[in-house]
């Protein structure tokens, strides 16, 4: 029974041993053993590592993993004084875990410096720069109507490039050698996340949005009145000129007909000239004499020179 | 045995030793031992799932990973497992959420907003699918909390360059495709150049819309463009209609100038036939004819006119006789 306690004390003072003496350095953590406070070893990789029992040395864990980092966004000037809402993010890690713990102590504190230093650099590089570098498509594109959609945007994506990638790399390498000798901390790559504009001022934008929106629609609409009219004027000229040849041969049909009557009546009087006259006469007499006119025939005509014989 | 009974006494092992007797409570005492022994032996005891990989790590390091199956490990606290699902499609949605997450803001138009390159506002809604590639960079670089949001991040930040250089008909009508490879490239890139062992297997685009403020604008363009289409249509259904008319004009004009043409032809015929006949008969008796044809003609023409017959007197006075 005595040797069975005595294990048991045994087992409780490894067990102690284990946990006072020896400690676990994770994947994702750094391990900074301190000496009554002083920094004494950094452990970099994980594993197990030795320190002596509390109150004498102390385990700090850092994080060594990415961080993210993205604060709210904030409004900058550009060069050509518009204002601009612009958010990104950074990501980061810790380099150096002693200086780090020395200098921001934290993560909530490193984000903080990160954030200062890193939108004082934003603020100054976009105020380099216009609007149109970062939208080059603003202004002067005339994206009206539907010629600009098809041709222009179809080109204009491909040759039109942003300022926005180049500014974030410049910021990247500027800021990156001021916090690693700083603060031990690592920038990894910052990017604009967001570029948007103001809430006071967006209600303009989208006025002119409406208003261009409205100038396009109104292209479609005469666009649309023009094709009509000008489809229907084009069959109306068409429908005219089909009936205006009918009316040209229906004139020449008409004229080779009495082409062909004269010739038919001249053949046939032609055959007693002096008969024809006769008879033409004839034919006038009914014409002009009509109902009513009066005729003065003299006593001695022809017509009545059966009555003198009787006389 | 004596000296240990004395000291027991107060404690709870004692309470029970001198209630059940030392032999009942060494066989509780063993029990126990080979209960905690086998429970040690068993944390290195793992199974791995079809679609998992599990990551052994000794005292915290990642030494070895295992694929699915039955495995054995030195016992906790020596080494554990971390177990993580590899086929998984996980999703990210951008410019909107599925659940509250952890970014600063909630969801807000700033989050749905992005700017094209002619200073337009448009709001973009996208999911990304993306599955773990590299187990140990995925858990232990970045973790998974940070990986994700650091997708939805690199997302954000290839939409706003991408869409910065279009204009704004173009995001909506062709360029969504455009879009769509520029993000899941670019965020591979950035996710490659910072470890986060993941890889995207597609961005797609689930809605693009104007923003409710000028929705009614840009609804207004495609209704122009349909009363565009319904001018023209009108315009070909005026032309429809009018056409036949038209021939059918043109063809009357054509038949009449053929009735003419019949008409007048067959006329002169008749009147030339009728010529040449009475002539026939005139040269037979040419007197007989001539006086019959011409009276014939005085009766027809004097009957239906006011007829006055003059007497030629010598000395002038003109006896006036009436007929009729």
């Amino acid at each position: 029974m005595k040797a069975f306690i005595v294990t048991c004390l045994l087992i409780a003072a490894i067990g102690y041993g284990l946990t006072s003496f020896f400690f676990q350095v994770e994947e994702t953590e750094f391990a900074i053993v301190t000496f009554f406070g002083n920094p004494r070893d950094v452990y970099e990789d994980a594993g197990l590592g030795f320190k002596w029992p509390w109150p004498v040395e102390e385990v700090i864990r850092i994080d060594r993993r990415i961080n993210i980092t993205s604060p709210e966004e904030n409004e900058y000037l550009t060069r050509d004084k518009k204002n601009v809402l612009v958010s990104f993010f950074v990501a980061w890690k810790v380099k150096d875990p002693e200086q780090f713990l020395v200098t921001v102590n934290d993560r909530p504190g490193a984000e903080s410096r990160i954030q200062d230093i890193i939108r004082s650099e934003v603020g100054a590089k976009l105020g380099n720069y216009d609007l149109d570098k970062l939208l080059p498509l603003t202004e002067g594109s005339d994206a009206g109507g539907s010629s600009g959609e098809e041709g222009e945007s179809g080109s204009g994506a491909a040759d039109v490039d942003s300022i926005i990638p180049e500014i974030m790399n410049e910021i990247t390498g500027s800021v990156a050698g001021m916090l690693e000798t700083e603060f031990g901390i690592e920038v990894i790559a910052v990017r604009m996340k967001r570029l948007n504009f103001p809430r006071q001022n967006k209600q303009s934008v989208f006025d002119r949005m409406a208003a261009e929106r409205a100038r396009i629609a109104q292209g479609y609409r005469s666009e649309g009145e023009e094709l009509a009219e000008k489809r229907k004027a084009e069959a109306d000229r068409q429908q005219a000129t089909m009936i205006n040849e009918a009316q040209l041969t229906a004139d020449e049909i008409r004229g080779k007909a009495d082409a062909a009557a004269a010739r038919i009546y001249a053949d046939a009087y032609n055959q007693d000239p002096e008969f024809y006259e006769f008879l033409r006469k004839l034919e006038a007499y009914e014409v002009f004499l009509k109902q009513n006119a009066t005729v003065v025939i003299p006593s001695d005509s022809p017509l009545l020179d059966v009555f003198k014989k009787e006389d | 045995m004596a000296a240990a009974n004395g000291t027991g006494r107060n404690g709870f092992l004692g309470r029970l030793r001198a209630g059940r007797g030392a032999g009942p409570f060494l066989l509780v005492v063993v029990l126990l031992l080979v209960v905690l022994i086998v429970d040690f032996l068993a944390t290195g005891i793992w199974t791995v799932k079809q679609d998992e990989k599990g990551i052994v790590l000794r005292f915290g390091e990642a030494v070895r990973s295992l694929g699915p199956g039955f495995h054995v490990t030195l016992p906790y606290p020596f080494e554990t497992m971390v177990l993580i699902n590899i086929s998984e499609t996980r999703k990210m949605p951008v410019g909107f959420r599925l659940v509250p997450g952890r970014d600063p803001t909630p969801p807000s138009a700033n989050e749905r907003e992005w700017l094209t390159g002619d200073t337009n506002v448009i709001d973009i809604k996208m999911m990304i699918h993306y599955v773990v590639s590299d187990p140990v960079k995925y858990l232990f670089r970045l973790g998974e909390d940070e990986a994700s949001f650091l997708i939805r991040k690199c997302t954000e930040s290839m939409l706003t360059r991408t869409i910065a250089t279009m204009h704004v008909d173009h995001v909506f009508t062709t360029g969504k495709v455009e879009i769509q490879t520029a993000v899941r490239q670019g965020s591979q890139d950035l996710l490659d150049e910072i470890g986060a062992g993941v890889r995207i297997l597609s961005a797609n685009i689930q809605e693009v819309s104007p923003p409710e403020e000028v929705k009614s604008a840009f609804n207004d363009v495609s209704r122009a463009k349909a009363d565009k289409e319904r001018a023209v249509q009108e315009a070909d259904g005026y032309i429809k209609e009018r056409e036949p008319r038209a021939r059918a004009q043109a063809n009357t004009i054509i038949q009449e100038a053929r009735i003419y043409e019949d008409t007048t032809v067959s006329g002169a015929k008749g009147s030339a036939n009728r010529f040449l006949s009475l002539r026939e008969e005139y040269a037979h008796a040419r007197t007989v004819t001539r006086t019959r044809l011409l009276l014939e003609t005085l009766e027809r023409v004097l009957s239906r006119t006011r007829n006055i017959v003059v007497n030629p007197s010598s000395d002038g006075k003109a006896q006036i006789k009436i007929v009729k």
